[in-house]
């Protein structure tokens, strides 16, 4: 990013600002780019770009398939952009909801086609090491600190639904809890982050 | 589907169901202001657990993102033109609402657009119950420019499709059937950015779109442009 032309006073935002309330400017940007204006699609993929990265990396693991789904994401959202209306949602969400299902359709991609492989030669799971590794890292203190005040199981189920790409079952199936437990724990866990981030409802 | 759907919000909010289970909640938002009002703040709050894991790029990735786009021709935007038709008479309300959710069709808007569509669909009982049906179904195709949004209750024995973007024609209109027993029957014209609403659909397998002359057929006079199982 050192060389980005979009790098202008204002513009940029180090990733350290994040919990300040989302720019409107990045709403315009995306505007801009539903007209095919390449430089405010540039600072947009400027703003954004870590955070598609990263959770794609988080969900998907391998680094160049998390910058094959960056790409596939920007490129949605370039193609798409005619879509957005700000009157009635943020460009943030609208790009962090869309990389989120593009890694995880990534992931269910990947594990049919290597189930079809492996039919055989399956042995065990590294279900349990997943669950642990997704807790640690978490880069953003506010976002750890809330994580900390959930119940384990809350926690389990956020972590492994949203970081590891599981759907509720495969959930239910690895933290041995039935299918009505970790739908409500799912959402009671949401509920505590939101009111613990201060997010609006 | 013996779900309830309300408890479906967490395992949507954070992308865990699969795909037969997010089209139904997606259907049931458009009916339930109690799970549309607190999805947005699920929503707001994966926004942040998404950005607390941000990693920083590699260069080499931005000038790959932006030399692709380059390349990449980009949407257009729907037009919701309003042409005074048959069915546009027989169900204004429905149009409009055709329109919503056409524009809300697509992965993110849908969250973000539903609420809108709902206050729509408010006007229109028929479409409601279908949207609203808790074994609803949507599915979306798409065909060239022209997308489908295709939204199916067995317990209404009706079904909702909305289209949008298809050619313009002369002289000449599209017409929607349903096949049963490999029966053709008419389910009426299909103007660009309608929404039909088809009831007694019990046994329907598919769903055909045909281009027939003006003022439409008896039976298809030519191959389907376009075909949606059930
Ligand atoms: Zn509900």
């Amino acid at each position: 990013m050192a060389t980005s032309p979009a790098s202008r006073p204002g513009d940029s935002r180090p990733l350290s600002a994040v919990d300040s309330d989302p720019a409107p400017d990045l709403d315009d940007l995306l505007v801009r780019t539903a007209r095919g204006d390449d430089q405010a699609f540039a600072a947009l993929y400027d703003a954004l770009g870590a955070s598609v990265l990263g959770l794609a990396r988080r969900l998907v693991r391998n680094p160049a398939r998390a910058e094959e789904v960056t790409q596939e994401v920007f490129l949605q959202v370039w193609r798409t952009a005619t879509r957005f209306d700000p009157d009635r949602g943020r460009a943030k969400t609208w790009v962090l909801v869309l990389a989120h299902r593009r890694a995880v359709d990534a992931i269910r991609h990947d594990q049919a086609a290597s189930d079809r492989e492996d039919a055989y030669e399956w042995v065990g799971s590294d279900h349990d090491v997943v669950s642990e590794e997704v807790i640690v890292n978490l880069e953003h203190q506010q976002v750890r600190r809330c994580m900390d005040g959930l119940t384990e199981l809350q926690r389990e189920a956020v972590n492994l639904a949203y970081y590891g790409g599981y759907t509720y079952p495969e959930v239910a199936e690895l933290l041995d809890a039935n299918l009505a437990t970790v739908k409500t724990r799912m959402r009671d866990g949401l509920i505590r982050l939101r009111d613990c981030m201060g997010v609006a409802a | 589907m013996t779900v309830d759907l309300h408890s479906l919000i967490g395992p949507y909010a954070l992308g865990a169901l699969d795909e037969d289970e997010r089209d139904a909640f997606e259907s049931h938002l458009d009916a339930c202001p109690t799970c549309a009002e607190e999805l947005g703040g699920f929503v707001a709050t994966t926004v942040r657990l998404g950005e607390a894991v941000a990693e920083e790029p590699p260069a080499a990735l931005r000038a790959s993102i932006l030399a692709a786009a380059a390349q990449t021709p980009q949407e257009r935007p729907t037009v919701v033109a309003m042409r005074p038709r048959s069915l546009r008479k027989r169900l204004p309300s429905l149009i409009a609402a055709a329109a919503m959710i056409v524009a809300a069709a697509g992965v993110a808007g849908y969250v973000i657009e539903h609420q809108q569509v709902q206050e729509y669909q408010a006007e229109s009982s028929n479409v409601e119950q279908v949207m609203t049906a808790s074994d609803a179904v949507t599915t979306e195709s798409q065909l060239g420019s022209a997308s489908m949004r295709l939204t199916h209750s067995r317990s209404q024995d009706a079904l909702v499709l909305a289209v949008s973007g298809l050619p313009a024609l002369d002289n000449e209109t599209y017409q929607l059937w349903t096949v049963r027993d490999g029966v053709t029957t008419s389910a009426g014209l299909v103007d660009d950015s309608d929404l039909l609403y088809v009831d007694q659909v019990d046994g329907v397998e598919q769903l055909a779109l045909t281009v027939e002359p003006a003022g439409g057929s008896e039976r298809p006079t030519s191959l389907p442009v376009a075909t949606m199982q059930l």
